[in-house]
């Protein structure tokens, strides 16, 4: 069952809250929460619970013993447990997941002739595998206890709000919360407009460029040989946002159904499309895996904590993992290198900071970073850019002198942070209303010279822009599952063949003509604006403006509604309503 | 480590919102809440229930049976039913998606939601033009002899002249659409749906009895037609031809096969009925749709088949009538007076007198929405509905149709759907899409006869026949398994004519035509 369907809106999940609501206790809470949850995930196949079940068994076991070995202070027994864990856990995964493309390629490559077996994937694998592995880690590590209750941890790692289409939840981030949580009104408004608004960006926004995508680009690679380039960009540029709207639309309806009921699971997505290099991209896009990758693979590989080569080739492998992790297939890793280039263009050469500033003794907020999370150093000095409520101290006036590749540089430095998510959470009623334009940020952060903020602000665009078609060219080379059809459509594309598909074509215009308006829409839910309007009006009511408090909610109240019934009849009206993760 | 918490630590003076709530829900002795918290917190109970009275609202909806439709006249087929239950469909999960597909696609309200979906969808942006589906490419048209139609009359339209609009449907018995010289008094047909009403009012038959039954067969979105890509523009819809070497030898071979087969026992006749787009899209935009020439595709097909099969080249007399109205806006069937013109080149090359178009009652049944837009819901199309206009034959119009439940019943040749649905309006003629129909002249008893292979196009084509064959058999290739080959011989047939439009030339309906020779 997917989120996106009629039947799980006004049978699954309204049936999931009323039993829930109904239950007294937290257990038997917990109880009407995993058996929804199974029933949720039999939907896709009553077999592959049977699977789900016992990974977690597996887990619950190991980490167990993990937990038992660390308390006699034998470390190396733990880390023997967690490394038959993880074996396993892959073991499974890769036979699911990638053994039907390993021995393809291997009877490709060597022209050996066998049979190869048809593996169904089971759906979310890659997600609820993730998950255990990060559990069984942590637990290792001892960075949280062992779950000593089965049925929690099946809970934890079966819950159907993330289990098939993420997000990649920690088990730190529930491990209280599945114990114990509150309900709170407040959580559940917004966790009710999270819900909705996600449901509206999938069964609205993304279904409808799913299908202008399907018109434009034909399936097979002789197809695409002969379709012109115009239908492949503008089909790119609507797979590019159909693939963001489709993926976080996911994450926003499992963070809302988990707010909804005293979950809090961490952002999946900071609005991608806004970032101004490869590096922001990837801090904005499908959070909760980069994470992972960073915590679990590259930051154990040593990350930039080396040689520049080892630091060169840690990405390496971060990057092909994290290329191969969306699918089995060559196109996928290509994706991964893809990223892999750009980040190590942009950290070697482009942004390349400074010696001395590497060797300049960390500050203390810096060490306090680096022993949560080595590879933040960068982060150091973020400031929250696309935040316009805030304006930096000018102080330091004397940047005259300041050469603009140096400021360049240093721009990279400007990121951005965890603020801007549909962060209609973060209320700051509190502030003096003097002091909103300016709501006091700095002590954690350097002053940002005026001059270059005014750079910023003027590199702004372009920088966006040019990292945007990064962005489309990596997709191209996502959604082209086939070596061959991808080297016909980049063919195209890049007017290989000689300009051939270089011709007005009326698809590609009719395209864009036929949904214009509706693209300005979708765009639009692609850039942090309703947040931004959501905050304005925050800020504004802390001023005392009694009809703007009013105004802030109604517009809660309105978007729940409108964004409901959009949905019912979007899926009703539309039949096409793909799902796109089956090979995650 | 998370992107959110460390906000969090970056902003500890300034308490989020919701620790606001839970200190005002659970520490109210220690502190009271202020007036804005306790608003807020009234505002977020209005919302959680009015999120629980739209999700209730949707449930229950949901649950009553007898809301559910179960026929979507809209796109003509019969919706999802509930899956019937067994254990291997469960493990397999086949029944729980079939559930779940049933749930959505028979949701009570469907075709007035897929109505205002349709309509909303009109204005995602400019919309006077568009092109609905995926374009293909077709395969290179070999060069081959021209099969024009035979017309002592004819002259070939200027190739650059730039095509006329489609022509709009006759909105009053005196608006015929036209205006073309040869045929000036078309629209002078005496008043239509009083006529056509008390023509066909004789019979015995309650349209509601068996409304439902031919309302459904038809073939849109089922295994009938399935349209490539269409394009919309000025208020009508054309559906894309792309030539298929293939399929056009396929065809051909397979036309050849059934002469073969019919040697010495029937005629073997074959008309290939071109698209609307073919007279109404100007070369600029049929480039731009790569939409291949299906007169050069038809000639070619004609020239690779048996000398047994007699070609009916239609298009250019079909062309020379573009003026008129030969082709729905809305629909992807030919007109009756389409049809008619074909029937005029049939009669050229049999050898017979047609009748003209006046000599019949001609019936309107206005308000028509086709299958251009079932598949679109384009309001540029709705803007425009069809009227369809049917000639009733002169010596009969009673037929025997065999239905597919196999029960055979006898029906109109030119039913009256006037109380019918607006998208079932084309279902006038010879009961749709019927596996088998049967009709038998009161007038003549030559033992003549014909039987036409066809899909719906043939529809609007059989009517003309019925004055001139003692009988005629009529068998829908999808539909009718017993196998033409048989029944021709069986009843020693004179003529069979394959009635077959452009869409038709593809695999796997030839390889039904194929297969159903026995």
């Amino acid at each position: 069952m997917v989120f996106s369907h009629l039947f799980f809106v006004f049978i699954f999940l309204a049936l999931n809250l009323l039993v829930y609501c109904l239950m007294p206790g937290i257990r038997l809470k917990n109880a009407c929460m995993l058996i929804f949850s199974l029933v949720f995930y039999a939907f896709a196949g009553p077999k592959y619970v049977i699977l789900l079940v016992s990974m977690v068994l597996v887990s619950y076991l190991f980490a167990l013993a993990e937990d038992h070995f660390l308390k006699k202070g034998r470390k190396k027994g733990a880390t023997a447990m967690l490394i038959i864990d993880v074996v396993s856990m892959l073991g499974t995964l890769a036979y699911f997941k990638y053994a039907v493309f390993i021995l393809e390629n291997v009877r490709s490559f060597s022209g050996l002739k066998f049979d190869i077996p048809e593996i169904i994937l089971p759906i979310g694998i890659s997600f609820y595998t993730f998950q255990l592995i990060s559990y069984n880690v942590d637990v290792a590590r001892g960075e949280v206890s062992a779950q000593r209750n089965y049925f929690r941890l099946l809970l934890y790692a079966a819950m159907f709000h993330q289990c098939i289409a993420g997000p990649i939840i920690r088990y730190s981030t529930v491990e209280k919360e599945i114990n114990e949580r509150k309900f709170s009104v407040s959580d559940c408004r917004r966790g009710i407009l999270r819900f909705c608004t996600g449901l509206a960006k999938k069964a609205f926004l993304a279904n409808t460029c799913a299908s202008v995508v399907d018109n434009l680009v034909p399936a097979g690679a002789d197809q695409i040989a002969v379709t012109s380039a115009p239908s492949l960009w503008v089909g790119m540029f609507f797979f590019m946002l159909q693939i963001y709207l489709d993926f976080s639309a996911y994450s926003d309806m499992a963070i809302g159904m988990g707010l909804m009921i005293g979950f809090h699971y961490d952002e999946n997505f900071n609005y991608p499309y806004v970032a101004v290099s490869a590096t922001d991209f990837w801090r904005r896009w499908h959070i909760s895996l980069s994470t992972f990758f960073r915590d679990y693979v590259y930051i154990p590989l040593g990350g930039n904590r080396c040689s520049t080569v080892r630091n060169i080739f840690n990405l390496l492998v971060v990057w092909a993992l994290t290329g191969f992790w969306h699918g089995a297939s060559w196109n996928f890793i290509l994706w991964g290198l893809y990223y892999f280039i750009l980040l190590v263009i942009e950290k070697y050469i482009i942004y390349r900071k400074p010696k001395e500033k590497q060797n300049a003794p960390v500050t203390v907020k810096d060490t306090e970073e680096k022993e949560n999370d080595d590879d933040n150093t960068e982060n150091e000095d973020h400031i929250n850019i696309m935040n316009l409520d805030i304006v930096p101290d000018d102080q330091d006036l004397s940047v005259d002198t300041v050469k603009l590749s140096d400021i360049i540089k240093e721009l990279n430095e400007l990121s951005i942070e965890g603020t801007e998510y549909t962060g209609i959470e973060k209320a700051q009623e509190n502030s003096a209303p003097e002091n909103k334009q300016y709501i006091e940020k700095t002590e954690t952060e350097k002053p940002v010279k005026s001059r270059k903020r005014h750079l910023y602000y003027m590199l702004y665009l372009p920088r966006c822009i040019f990292t945007m078609c990064l962005v489309l060219i990596g997709w191209t080379i996502f959604y082209f599952d086939d070596t061959l059809s991808l080297k016909a459509a980049l063919t195209r594309m890049f007017a290989f063949d000689g300009g051939a598909g270089y011709y007005a074509d009326r698809a590609a215009l009719l395209a864009l003509k036929n949904n214009m308006f509706f693209l300005v829409i979708a765009m639009i839910s692609c850039l942090p604006v309703y947040h931004k309007l959501h905050k304005k009006l925050y800020s504004l009511t802390i001023e005392g403006h009694p009809f703007l408090f009013r105004a802030k909610y109604l517009l809660d109240a309105l978007t729940v509604v409108v964004c409901l019934l959009l949905s019912v009849m979007c899926l009703i009206g539309n039949s096409y309503n793909p799902f796109i993760y089956f090979r995650f | 480590m998370t992107e959110s918490r460390k906000t969090d630590t970056h902003i500890p003076h300034i308490p989020n919102e919701d620790t606001q709530i839970r200190n005002a829900q659970t520490e109210d002795i220690k502190k009271e809440p202020t007036k804005s918290e306790r608003s807020e917190k009234r505002w977020s109970v209005f919302i959680i229930a009015l999120f629980a009275l739209l999700m209730a609202g949707g449930s229950i909806v949901g649950l009553i049976p007898d809301l559910r439709p179960k026929v979507s006249e809209l796109e003509k087929r019969e919706l999802e039913a509930f899956p019937v239950y067994s254990d291997e469909s469960l493990i397999s999960g086949e029944y729980l998606d079939n559930l779940q597909s049933w749930y959505a696609d028979s949701y009570p309200g469907r075709e007035e939601i897929l109505t205002a979906y349709g309509d909303m969808k009109d204005h995602y942006g400019i919309k006077d033009e568009e092109i609905h589906g995926e374009l293909s490419y077709g395969d290179e048209i070999p060069v081959v002899e021209d099969y024009p139609s035979i017309e002592d009359d004819y002259t070939i339209a200027d190739e650059s002249m730039d095509p006329p609009l489609p022509p709009t449907p006759p909105t009053d018995d005196n608006a015929s659409a036209g205006g073309s010289a040869a045929e000036d008094d078309s629209g002078t047909e005496e008043n239509a749906s009083e006529e056509g009403g008390t023509s066909v009012s004789d019979n015995n038959y309650d349209p509601d009895d068996f409304a439902p039954i031919p309302s459904v067969a038809s073939d849109a979105g089922s295994d009938g037609e399935k349209f490539g890509a269409l394009y919309i523009s000025n208020g009508a819809a054309y559906s894309t031809y792309y030539f298929s070497q293939k399929c056009a030898d396929e065809y051909a071979a397979m036309a050849s096969a059934y002469a073969e087969e019919l040697d010495g026992v029937s005629n073997v006749y074959s008309m290939l009925i071109p698209l609307s787009g073919y007279f109404y899209l100007g070369s600029d935009v049929k480039e731009q749709l790569h939409m291949s020439d299906e007169k050069a595709a038809f000639n070619y097909i004609y020239s690779v088949m048996d000398e047994k099969v007699t070609p009916v080249p239609v298009v250019d007399t079909l062309a020379r009538h573009r003026n008129e109205y030969i082709y729905f806006r809305t629909d992807h069937h030919w007109t009756a007076r389409g049809a008619y013109y074909a029937y005029r080149q049939y009669a050229k090359i049999k050898g017979f007198t047609p009748y003209e178009i006046t000599d019949y009652t001609c019936v309107q049944f206005d308000n028509f929405l086709g299958s251009f837009y079932s598949s679109t819901g384009s309001s540029s199309l709705s803007a425009t509905p069809d009227v369809v206009e049917a000639f009733v034959p002169l010596s009969t119009n009673t037929m025997y149709i065999t239905q597919k439940n196999g029960v055979t019943m006898e029906w109109d040749i030119i039913k009256d759907v006037s109380g019918w649905g607006r998208y079932s309006k084309f279902n006038t003629f010879i009961g749709g899409d019927q596996p088998y129909a049967y009709i038998k002249n009161p007038n003549i008893n030559d033992g003549t006869s014909c039987l036409v292979i066809k899909e719906s196009f043939g529809n609007a084509f059989v009517p003309f026949l019925v004055d001139h064959y003692d009988e005629v058999y009529v068998v829908d290739y999808r539909y009718y398994k017993q196998g033409a080959v048989t029944l021709a011989k069986e009843h020693e047939i004179d003529d069979v004519i394959f009635v077959n439009n452009a869409s038709a030339l593809s695999t796997g309906k030839i390889n039904l035509m194929k297969a159903r020779m026995f």
